[in-house]
């Protein structure tokens, strides 16, 4: 027979199952021979009862939003592009691989609409063969391309929409499904966040007199607009760059602005706007010019680089007719980008895969992993909903 | 994250006596699992949960020096918001009572006692989370039990 006093601690280790078969059995003698031992295991029996009653955690969950962070952290990491450096050797063989499949690399529409002809595509002097030429590519004729002095140039607008994410966020949130394709542009949603890119800047600037009553004609000079650029490793395409543009007009008067990406042929291989695809039906209009006083706009290129260094091109441009310091766009090889080009890059893939362009290279596996480097604590509020409407998304 | 989101939070709401402190703590539980080879945890992940969340609530408390027990107002952030009104103040009453009990116990005790009779915790997944043996988590259960009977009495 087991001696067991009350207070052994097996007395307890018996009452909640931690005992061995062999161990409970001799506790279970020694409670059947010893009435003690018995109201003991009963009193202890009791507060059992007590604490597990009053401890019953109930329907605890957590916050949607912490809910929603927890699944896009879950999901699988396709890729970390923001900490992937591009090797020299690895970018010569994806560009290999873009030249041979350039046709697929490079959409210009959606798969569900008949192919749009391509603005233009223009070689660079003296490339050869005609398929594999380097090529500057708009979507749209409104940014039709000129050869002016040698170089491909892409034309840039200074306008966008912003009424596309409210769209897809009642599709998403009310009608819970996926919005239709034509409902999504690219350059609105962008445009609905206020996007301050932290590479090369020029400011452009123009007589006092042409806003302010009481410094005309005292020869100063005042901001008139400013153009922001960074650039980024393209998430759905390694070997390429994302060039995030912001021209931000001044608070006081609007302003007419032309804007040009010019291509530098020798280092440049591709590039096209993104978003900004030609609405069916519509008339196409020349493209804007005039940018609102207090307003921004941002833009996004994909640029693909010939080579691993060296300038990939300028963005030109003028203001209310003055040209303004031109802005070289160059890789900048590892440097961290900022949390507003993450963002950006983010947008355009949300896009791209809602309007199911670049096809066979965004997938979900890379929104969710796009989604998931975005997010943090101190995401604003607008941001860290919209990271909720991915995710919302991509349940569908 | 389904089968363990409800205890944790229950665990950590013991532990923190604050239930929007707790979720706090159960995200980044969750969030960690998800930086986690989960290979490597799959056999304990239960154990493994309940140690990332109980060293996360430990810390929060070491740094608002909040290792020492509680007044009583500070159980008021516990009651549990899922039950109807009646069901809830009855269940805040005795859920009260009971923590405060708790808070007499020594620091290991309380735990142990949380994790056995809150969550389930078997003595070797208790081990797991607290390090402490699995002969010394009988004796604190036992000696636990026996002291809260004699405080209720």
């Amino acid at each position: 027979m087991l001696p067991l006093h009350p207070d052994d601690p097996r007395l307890t280790a018996y009452l909640v199952g931690e005992l061995p078969a062999d161990q409970a059995a001799a506790v279970a003698q020694a409670l059947a021979a010893d009435p003690a031992l018995r109201a003991e295991l009963e009193e202890l029996a009791g507060m059992q009862r007590v604490l597990t009653e009053a401890l019953e955690p109930g329907p605890n969950r957590l916050r949607p939003a912490q809910q929603a962070a927890i699944r896009r952290a879950a999901r699988p990491r396709a890729w970390q592009p923001w900490l992937m450096p591009l090797a020299a050797a690895a970018a010569i063989t994806l560009a290999a691989l873009v030249v041979s499949h350039s046709s697929d690399l490079w959409p210009h529409s959606r798969a569900d609409q008949p192919p749009a002809a391509p603005a233009a595509v223009i070689p660079p002097p003296g490339a050869q063969p005609a398929a594999a030429a380097p090529a500057v590519v708009g979507e749209t004729p409104a940014t039709a391309l000129t050869e002016s002095t040698g170089s491909p140039t892409l034309e840039l607008p200074v306008q966008a929409g912003h009424a596309s994410l409210g769209k897809i966020r009642d599709a998403i949130r009310s009608e819970r499904r996926l919005p239709p394709r034509d409902a999504v542009r690219l350059e609105e949603i962008l445009n609905h966040f206020a996007l301050t890119p932290t590479g090369l800047t020029a400011v452009a600037r123009h007589p006092a007199s042409h806003w302010h009553p009481d410094e005309r004609n005292t020869g100063t000079t005042s901001h008139a607009a400013t153009l922001a650029t960074e650039s980024l490793a393209c998430p759905w395409k390694p070997s390429a760059l994302l060039v995030l543009v912001t021209l931000r007009g001044n608070p006081f008067s609007d302003c007419e602005i032309s804007a040009a990406f010019r291509a530098n042929p020798a280092n440049t291989r591709g590039c096209r706007l993104l978003g900004f695809a030609p609405v069916a039906g519509q008339p196409q209009t020349p493209l804007p010019t005039r940018l609102a006083a207090k307003t921004s706009t941002s833009l996004v290129l994909e640029v693909e680089p010939a080579t691993a260094t060296g300038d990939l091109g300028t963005i030109e441009w003028t203001v209310n007719g003055e040209p303004a310091a031109a802005v070289a766009i160059t890789r900048h090889g590892d440097a961290e980008p900022s949390d507003d080009a993450r963002f950006a890059a983010l947008v355009c893939t949300f896009a791209q895969w809602l309007a199911g362009d670049a096809a066979g290279m965004i997938d979900a596996d890379l929104l969710a992993a796009l989604a998931r480097e975005s997010d943090a604590s101190t995401l604003p509020a607008e941001r860290a909903d919209f990271l909720q409407l991915i995710d919302q998304a991509l349940q569908f | 994250m389904a089968d363990y989101e409800s205890a944790l939070i229950g665990y950590a709401t013991s532990l923190l006596h604050d239930r929007d402190l707790a979720r706090d703590v159960v995200q980044d539980t969750f969030l960690r699992l998800c930086r986690q080879d989960v290979s490597a945890v799959r056999d304990h992940l239960k154990s493994w949960l309940f140690t990332v969340c109980r060293n996360r609530a430990l810390d929060l408390l070491r740094k608002d020096h909040r290792l020492q027990p509680l007044e009583d107002h500070h159980w008021q952030a516990v009651a549990e918001p899922g039950l109807p009104p009646d069901a809830q103040a009855v269940h805040r009453e005795r859920l009260a009572h009971v923590l405060q009990l708790l808070e007499r116990l020594s620091v290991n005790q309380r735990d142990v006692i949380l994790l056995k009779f809150q969550q389930g915790l078997s003595y070797q997944e208790i081990h797991h989370v607290t390090g402490l043996s699995p002969g010394n988590i009988g004796f604190l259960i036992h000696t636990g039990l026996k002291q809260l009977r004699t405080l209720m009495k």
